[in-house]
């Protein structure tokens, strides 16, 4: 059984347990403003996929608002975009709404369209933009993983160790799922 | 005088005899091989010894320069020119004649210069901000313990080989691209020229090879005795264990690679044991910092009577 279930989840990788993950997001931006922690999302985040040779990346705007209609997720937001860039052949779908809970639970609808469509191995990881107090900064979801991390990017490539530091330990201690350090791999070019 | 001074750490010397004997033996053999192939190994080994020399004579302004790090007077830095010259006394040690700092939050530091009299200590603005007091003197104990060692200078000469075997290495290659090897050869004798030079081309690779694990070993056992030496300075080894806990324990292990690099990279996420391999710890400079702690407490706990 176990055995079945792994194999299962290898192949079709968006099983309920992560959405239920991005939640843990919410969790800790619904607490009311100016409290201790005060992180908060700023009403965007972009799902990263990498575009192996299949038709829904060919062209990804097209399959995108097919995906619109067929999902008619919620009625008060812009209308999924999705971009393609660079070396890494990776593709963004960009989510824009200020009701974190929606965001959520559209990033959480059309994931797990992608993974039907076979294509859960293709998603590498969601990216909400968030900040701690005045300072903005990614919470990356890994979905190979499950698990949370923050990203601070500076320019130049250079990050901000120390804010990341900071929020993760935050992060930890509210009982999200961490990635331990080794993993806070970054990321270039985010989109939002 | 065993009973009140700490006893020198034998093994440690030991084996950096054993590695010293073993880059004589790599210079050897380097000098025969150049020798056996008919090119002038002094001729080689005096563009190395200049090569070093530059980098000897002006590593420290070029150092400096590199890592962004400004000198900073008494006045803009008290406290750290007041820590720099107690334990430079203590030491038995002129006062190093620059003090940086590095903009940077990254904690770490360095010395460098060719001797004591020319010796500069530098610290990240990282390192200042995240170790208290104590922390912050077994950090610069150690860094005054590179420069009493005279580590710069055993360094970059121990490395003259791996310099002039490096330089060879490319010599050869481009003298293989460009009509061939041998030069002007020598009628009906070309292709035991060319063999020659194949097997002077390959010994110098081994030897460069060779030549950067023995140096890499020779720096980890130089970065152990600095600990030490480092540790009798400021008389507590915790200080600097401390220190290096608060310093590797997290900035240094926030990777730099894009996530989508090591996703292509596969399998890392299953085994995620790639890093602290044989291979990257045999080549490294630094020993372990678990090791590096784990030596200075046992330090404290064999000299409890003669530490504060």
């Amino acid at each position: 059984m176990r055995l079945f279930r792994t194999l299962f989840k290898k192949s079709n990788r968006l099983g309920s347990d992560e959405s239920d993950i991005l939640s843990a997001i919410l969790r800790i931006t619904n607490q009311p403003a100016g409290g201790e922690t005060d992180i908060n999302l700023s009403g965007a985040a972009t799902l990263l996929l990498n575009t192996n040779e299949h038709p829904f990346f060919t062209d990804i705007n097209s399959s995108l608002k097919e995906l619109d209609k067929e999902l008619f997720i919620s009625t008060i937001r812009t209308p999924l975009r999705g971009l393609k860039s660079d070396m890494y052949n990776s593709c963004w779908i960009i989510f824009e709404n200020s009701n974190n809970q929606k965001m959520v639970d559209d990033i959480n609808s059309v994931s797990s369209h992608i993974a039907n469509l076979g294509l859960g191995n293709n998603m590498t990881a969601a990216i909400f933009k968030g900040t701690i107090r005045d300072q903005s900064f990614y919470w990356i979801c890994n979905y190979r993983t499950s698990k949370f991390y923050p990203l601070a990017p500076l320019e130049n490539s250079i990050r901000d160790n120390e804010l990341e530091m900071k929020v993760g330990s935050l992060l930890a201690s509210m009982g999200i799922p961490l990635e331990p350090h080794e993993n806070w791999y970054s990321l270039s070019d985010i989109p939002i | 005088m065993q009973r009140n001074s700490i006893r020198k750490d034998h093994q440690l010397t030991v084996r950096m005899l054993i590695i010293g004997l073993m880059l004589i033996m790599a210079y050897l053999a380097l000098f025969g091989l150049l020798l056996i192939s008919g090119m002038n190994p002094i001729f080689v080994f005096v563009i190395g010894i200049g090569m070093v020399l530059f980098q000897y004579f002006m590593s420290d302004k070029l150092v400096l320069k590199t890592t962004g790090a400004k000198p900073v007077t008494k006045e803009e830095q008290p406290k750290l020119h007041e820590i720099i010259e107690r334990l430079s006394k203590i030491g038995g040690i002129p006062k190093p004649r620059t003090i940086a700092v590095m903009d940077t939050e990254a904690p770490n530091a360095f010395a460098t210069g060719r001797s004591p009299k020319h010796a500069t200590v530098a610290v990240t603005q990282g390192l200042l901000n995240k170790l208290n007091d104590e922390e912050l003197e077994g950090v610069i104990g150690h860094e005054l313990a590179h420069i009493k060692n005279r580590d710069m200078m055993v360094m970059t000469w121990a490395s003259l080989i791996v310099v002039v075997a490096g330089f060879l290495m490319q010599m050869l290659f481009w003298m293989s691209l460009f009509g061939g090897f041998g030069g002007h050869r020598r009628q009906g004798n070309g292709g035991q020229t060319m063999a020659m030079m194949m097997v002077l081309y390959i010994g110098v690779i081994i030897i460069y090879f060779i030549s950067q694990l023995l140096i890499s070993t020779l720096s980890r056992y130089r970065e152990l005795a600095a600990d030490r030496e480092g540790a009798i300075i400021t008389g507590s080894p915790t200080n600097l264990a401390s220190a290096l806990k608060k310093i590797s324990g997290q900035i240094a292990q926030i990777p730099e690679k894009d996530l989508r690099r090591v996703e292509h990279a596969n399998a890392f996420f299953i085994i995620p044991a790639l890093q602290g391999n044989t291979i990257a710890s045999l080549m490294s400079s630094h020993p372990p910092t678990e090791m590096r702690v784990a030596r200075l407490i046992e330090m404290q706990r064999q000299n409890w009577h003669l530490l504060r």
